[in-house]
Parts: structure tokens; sequence; C-alpha cells
């Protein structure tokens, strides 16, 4: 879906309702990084303990503590309100980036830091956490929680955070005739090309695996989704129709 | 050297509080934050565990810094492995 | 053994005691001390006599021991999923919490199978 990948320095903001797998996607980019592309990550939390999230981690296979042992990997458990001070990123995170050398970094959540900056001063901290890991040349993943689980409208964040990003991934529950199935979608990807398809994705025992785009529903995002007449069908459809048009002429 | 190591592991085990601080660092070894939310991790008040806090740094189990006029805790890894680290040998020389 | 256990939950609870035996020394002194109490004192093979747990501990660490028995403690609720109340903290005994865990679990056992309608 996103042509090879995002782009390296690129803050990627991942919005869900609760539930939606914002935090197994996230550490999937973190695990999938330290294994596999050779760069390490850390993984930024403000409400669950690092133990809670080592046990979730272990459901998907995926061993943490062991590569914590090994440097590729840390958790840093703090407060929102002591990441909103002037230098709170730079002394939260300084040791651990020059320690660790991360080039992936997953902050869980920006709804958290918002509970602790006034109204108008949101745009302005999240702006400072993203200049401050793009200058360490830090990619990050925000995570940020959207109360709307299902229904007809569907906005990112109501503080205005979209421009501030480079890429957004929606997550989104939709019903499909009385099941609840999962979309996931690419909003914006500054810079380079990427899939405009709303995809079925997964959250199964290994991870977060993306399927199939929904071809043959539309109006997903508008709460109301209806079924599509495969082209295959249209065709039959018109055959018949035109058959029957020369018969009767 | 065996009595000093006997009383660290005194000192570590001096009270149930500091023993439900060290096991939250060991379960969580990257958590920083103040006393107040430390406190509150563990079910206690923060006061009830100011004097338990001040000597795990102390002791050099826990390293302490000051963010935006708060005054900030974390593991000190390699402090606190040193000491685990004694301890266990004083336990096989004991033997 | 009381009449409401079965075989299995007996086992599962003996494991659990062992388990949060080893866990919690680990998590709370570290996997050395944890080591060296495994090799050269056999604790984990204790785990079904609280009271010589509770002698070979106090030999060890002297008062210190019924700190380190609480957090072991704390970890085979956590394991057997049942809640932790600080009870009579000044008068901790590892034989009776243990007594106490282990008729809680059964309870609780019991409960699950009767409210499966009877399958275990």
């Amino acid at each position: 879906m996103l042509h090879g990948g995002f782009l390296e320095g690129d803050a990627v903001m991942v919005a869900g309702a609760a539930g939606s797998g914002k935090t197994t996607l996230a550490l999937q980019h973190l695990v999938n990084g330290a294994t596999k592309y050779e760069q390490n990550g850390v993984y930024v939390t403000f409400e669950q303990l690092p133990d809670q999230i080592y046990r979730d981690a272990e459901g998907f296979g995926w061993d943490l503590r062991r590569l914590e042992q090994e440097g590729k990997f840390q958790i840093i458990c703090t407060s929102p309100d002591l990441m909103v001070n002037k230098n709170g990123a730079e002394e939260l995170l300084g040791d651990t980036i020059r320690e660790l050398r991360p080039k992936r970094m997953v902050v869980d959540s920006l709804s958290h830091l918002q509970m602790f900056v006034p109204e108008g001063d949101v745009r302005r901290e999240v702006y400072r956490l993203v200049m401050f890991l793009k200058t360490k040349g830090i990619s990050s993943m925000l995570l940020w929680e959207n109360p709307q689980i299902l229904g007809n409208s569907y906005s990112i964040t109501d503080v205005g955070l979209s421009f501030m990003v480079d890429a957004i991934v929606a997550l989104r529950g939709v019903e499909i005739e009385s099941s609840m199935r999962r979309a996931l979608a690419i909003l914006k990807m500054r810079g380079s090309d990427h899939d405009k398809h709303l995809r079925e994705y997964e959250i199964t025992p290994h991870g977060i695996r993306v399927d199939q785009p929904f071809t043959q529903y539309k109006g997903l995002m508008s709460g109301s989704p209806r079924r599509v007449a495969s082209e295959k069908f249209v065709d039959m459809f018109r055959s018949v129709s035109d058959k029957k048009k020369s018969a009767v002429g | 050297m065996v009595e000093q190591t006997s009383n660290i592991l005194s000192r570590l085990l001096s009270s149930d509080a500091k023993a439900d601080l060290l096991v939250l660092f060991h379960k969580n070894p990257g958590l920083i934050d103040t006393i107040e939310a430390i406190a509150r991790r563990i079910g206690r008040m923060g006061s009830a565990v100011e004097a338990e806090m001040r000597d795990l740094v102390a002791m050099g189990l826990l390293k302490v810094k000051v963010i935006g006029g708060n005054m900030v805790y974390s593991l000190d890894r390699s402090g606190d492995k040193r000491i685990l680290e004694e301890a266990a040998d004083h336990i096989r020389i004991v033997k | 053994m009381s009449e409401n256990t079965t075989p299995q939950s007996e086992q599962f609870f003996l494991k659990a005691v062992h388990d949060s035996l080893c866990d919690g020394i680990q998590n709370l002194l570290g996997k050395g001390t944890l080591d060296a109490l495994v090799e050269n004192y056999h604790l984990d093979k204790l785990t079904n006599a609280p009271q010589e747990l509770h002698n070979q501990l106090s030999q060890i660490f002297g008062t210190g021991a019924v700190v380190l028995e609480r957090i072991i403690v704390k970890e085979l609720y956590s394991t057997c999923d049942l809640s932790f109340e600080d009870t009579q903290p000044f008068n901790f005994n590892l034989s009776d919490r243990l007594s106490v865990a282990r008729r809680q679990f059964e309870i609780k056992t019991v409960w699950r199978v009767e409210s499966n309608g009877g399958a275990n």
C-alpha cells in the first residue's frame, strides 16, 4: 500500500478508535524495524506499563525483552506532563536516543498529551515533539485515539494536527451485513504515491495483516456501506437486457 | 565485604514499600516518572515512598534528574545490575 | 487437598506457587540471586513445604525474608487471577497466606466449573 514503505524521517499519524489495533500496528512496525531492517526502535507510552506491553507482545510472538537485551529496542513509560515541558522530550528521551540510536519511535499517544496541554497549545506541543524527532533523524509513528468507532462522520483529529504529519493511516471499524469488519486507509502520504483503496485488515495471532480492498462496497467511510454490483454482473445484466430488446425489436 | 553485602541485602529488604518499588522498576525498567506517579502505580501515596526512593538512589539502584522543576526517577541499569550481582555472589559465598 | 479440588487444579496451583517463588525472587533480587538460591539451597523444591521454605529464607535473609515472602504471595495471587489484600501487614505468615490463596483458588475453580455447566 505504501509503495516501498514510509519515507525515512517522516512523521506518521495512526488514527483509530480504541481496540482498532493502533498499538499492535505500532509494535509490529518497531519489531519489523529491529529484526528485519536493523533499525532500532523506541516505544514511548504514557498509560500502559512496559510489563503489560511485553506480555501483550508475547501473544503475537514478539519477544520485546530479548530485543531490549540485544540493544535493539526500548520501552519508555512516563507522564505526558513531563513530555510537554520546554525541554521535556530531550530530557526524557535524550539518553535513550544517544545509547540506542533508534531510527524508529512510537509515541502512544498524542491523545494523552492533549489532556495535559491547554487547548490552544496542542498544535505547538505536537509540532515541538515532531521537529525534535526529525532533527534526531528518527521516523516517528504518533498514535491518535479517534473516539468515532462507527457512524457517518470521520475526522482525524479535532485539533487540526493532520497538516503537521507527513502521512496518515486511518483504522476504522465498518459494519457490513451485520458483522464488524476492519478497514485501513492511507489518507495522506507526502512526497510519495500510495494505494488509495480502503483495505480490510485483520489482527491475527502474528500481528496485523492487510487484505484485499473492499471493492464490493462503497460508502464505507460514510458509515452506510452499500454493495456494489460487480462488473461481471453488470455485463451479464446488460447482455440479457440487450438480447431482450433485440427479440422485441 | 561480606558484611557490606549483607547490609545491602538488609537494605533491599527493609520494607514492603521498597520491595514494591524494586519489583515495579525491575518489571518496567523504562519507567521514568515523579514520586507521586510512581507511588500511584504501586497503590501508595508519594509521601509513603519518598524515603525509600531516596534510599534506592543513595544505593545506586535508581537515578534522579530534574525535568521542568519535577524530580524524576528512573532505574540506573548499570547500578542495579552491579548491586544485584553482588547480592547473588554473597549468597553463593555465605553457603 | 480438599474434596473440591481436582488433580488438575491442584497441579496448577502447585505450579503457580513454584513459578511465583521464582518470579518473586527474580523480580525483587534479580536472576543471579534466583539461580544462587536454586543451586545452593534448592528452594524451588520447597513449594509444597511452606514452613520449611520460610525457615530457609529466614536463615538466608533474616527479617527481610517476610518482605520477600509477601512479594511471592502477591505474584501467586496475580498468577491465579485472585485479588490480593494486604491484611495483617504486621503479622504476615507465609503458610497461612498460601493456605488462604489455595482456598480462594479452589472456590474460584469450583465456581468456574459450575458456571460452565459442569464442564472441566
